[in-house]
């Protein structure tokens, strides 16, 4: 029951951000980028003393907050699936390539792993944000960096295993050559795993973002992302706590819905991988 | 064993010549760290090429790299350039404070885990084990500053039993701790529920039934043991990810640990500290986890450990 009741709920709060992302121009009351200092840290409309305009309230010069969360969907979504995409690409091709091949080109691509699993990632990316400046490609990029070693590892492992059965052993006495093999005959036998690893990944990449907006190392800060906007919710916890809150449950769905349609994923396509 | 530890042991000097040398170039991929120091002041061009000389920045890369290097291998880890005390004292006092949290955070997320996983596992299907699911589900989704703001917000602020953040009292490291400690309980009862479901499945639990041997001893002592291997694994390979979030944590309760050090010394761009902090950051990761291989013939004699 508890199968099944992943995938609703997941794929609820999934589709739930997506909607809000495209449609956000539609769904947002009021501008996440214009204030009405007339309604500073406006309550939400259940509280005492709320304008009643303003349904989870407003930040401290104004803005609605709800109109920031929903447009913070977009950011959160774009940087989760680009950076997600691009470091399963990387860690896709390195992975199928050190364990097809071995020997050298494997010990070079695992201690490449290595290096990146030694090292608190979030350091390095701080790093790399702090020195080149915050940007969206950046941030992009830096996540990838950070992340394909975990592609690597699981499709390395996978790629071990069908490399040794008959149907690949077959293709390679039809004569086909290393690239055809690892892409019309290895990937889609381990597209599972990595579609699983995937959509984890994402909700990863979302936390991951939100800690560097959170840091001041996110994006442009005119751009609303959810962690900027808990960070300077921050500031105001003692006497407005709604405009910290409501950001982190944002996250927290979000992340909670990937997790759940992963879940289901690795249930339904690769028990092995049951955690 | 021998061959097993040379090998490894020459795995872990790569990777961590690997991590000075990115740390090394990423500093200096804007150039000269010097005007990136000095922004602000309006700094004559002699002062500039003054301090970069003094500080042997005007030395070809490769050279400085190999002055870095040997430097390190002498245990010279450099000086800070605003304090002017050594990288490595000052690692070394902020260690204690980052250590102490992380441990502070696993202990809580394993004593939050384990009876957790252990009554998932026991109860499988039932609504216990939906709820602990439901409860380890919620513990990797939330952001761990956002828990440590609220958490704040509860006992700090509303009901003034605890500080807000710094480093005065033991009271001080309750917040941080619990916050470190419920995303870790979040990973580790998954972890422990499901490898517990396989070990109860195992044919020496139920001898150890069979024996007579009562259920909190098969579970407890046979059980137990067996299922926590992938989490001394996962605890090992997540070490690195362990102190990143201690990082963050720190930034949020003004923790005066490693990451607080390291996020200043990154924004002063004093790249001496930002340079031997990471070297020393990887280099403990990289021990403890050749430490966590090393405990698994420890914690499970099967294991022989072979090249």
């Amino acid at each position: 029951m508890f199968r099944h009741a992943s995938l609703v709920v997941g794929g609820i709060l999934v589709l739930a951000v997506i909607v809000c992302a495209i449609f956000a121009p539609q769904l947002a009351p009021y501008s996440p980028y214009v204030g009405n200092l007339a309604y500073r840290l406006d309550p939400p409309t259940w509280m005492a003393g709320s304008s009643h305009l303003h349904f989870l309230g407003a930040d401290e010069v104004g803005r609605d907050e709800l109109s920031r969360i929903i447009y913070g969907s977009r950011i959160s979504l774009l940087v989760g699936f680009s950076a997600t995409a691009l470091a399963c690409l990387i860690g896709t091709t390195l992975g199928m390539l050190a364990a097809y091949y071995g020997g050298f080109v494997e010990t070079v691509v695992m201690r490449l792993v290595d290096l990146v699993l030694a090292f608190p990632f979030i350091l390095l990316a701080i790093m790399i944000v702090a020195i080149l400046g915050p940007g969206l490609g950046k941030i992009i990029f830096v996540l990838a960096v950070t992340q394909w070693a975990g592609f690597a590892r699981i499709v390395r492992g996978e790629t071990l295993s069908m490399k040794e059965r008959e149907f690949v052993e077959a293709a390679r006495a039809l004569g086909l050559r290393g690239v055809r093999i690892m892409l019309k005959h290895i990937l889609p036998n381990i597209a599972s795993s990595i579609i699983v690893l995937f959509t984890i990944a994402v909700a990863v990449n979302i936390l991951a973002e939100s800690a560097l907006s959170y840091l001041g190392l996110g994006v442009s800060p005119q751009i609303p992302t959810w962690g900027g906007m808990l960070a300077a919710g921050q500031l105001y916890i003692t006497t407005s706590w709604w405009v910290a809150t409501f950001p982190g449950i944002a996250i927290m769905l979000t992340v909670m819905g990937f997790n759940l349609v992963g879940d289901w994923l690795r249930d339904r396509i690769d028990p092995k991988y049951r955690v | 064993m021998g061959r097993y530890l040379f090998q490894r042991l020459i795995a872990t000097i790569v990777v961590l010549l690997g991590i000075s040398l990115i740390v090394f170039f990423v500093i200096r991929i804007t150039g000269n760290p010097v005007e990136a120091m000095l922004a602000g002041t309006e700094p004559t061009k002699q002062a500039i090429a003054a301090l970069t000389h003094a500080m042997g920045l005007d030395k070809p890369l490769p050279e400085q790299y190999w002055i870095f290097l040997s430097n390190l291998l002498h245990g010279n880890f450099g000086r800070s350039l605003y304090s002017g005390q050594s990288v490595f004292n000052l690692v070394r006092t902020r260690f204690v404070a980052t250590a102490m949290l992380a441990v502070a955070g696993l202990l809580i997320g394993i004593v939050i885990s384990v009876p957790l996983g252990v009554l998932a596992a026991l109860h499988k299907g039932s609504a216990t084990d939906v709820g602990v699911r439901a409860l380890s589900l919620l513990g990797i989704s939330f952001p761990s500053f956002w828990l440590g703001i609220m958490l704040v917000l509860i006992f700090a602020v509303k009901i003034h039993v605890l500080p807000v953040a710094g480093y005065s009292s033991w009271k001080s490291i309750i917040l941080p701790a619990v916050t470190l400690g419920a995303g870790q309980a979040g990973i580790m009862t998954g972890l422990i529920r499901s490898n517990m479901i396989d070990v109860l499945g195992e044919q020496y639990i139920q001898t150890a039934r069979a024996k007579g041997l009562r259920g909190v001893a098969v579970v407890y002592l046979h059980g137990l043991r067996n299922a926590m291997l992938p989490v001394v694994t996962y605890l090992g390979l997540s070490l690195g990810t362990l102190l990143g979030g201690v990082v963050i944590i720190e930034q949020v309760f003004a923790w005066p640990g490693i990451g607080q050090l390291m996020i200043t010394a990154i924004d002063q761009r004093d790249y001496p500290v930002v340079q031997g902090g990471a070297v020393i950051l990887a280099l403990f990761i990289v021990l403890s986890n050749l430490a966590v291989d090393l405990c698994y013939t420890l914690i499970d004699p099967r294991i022989k450990i072979s090249s």
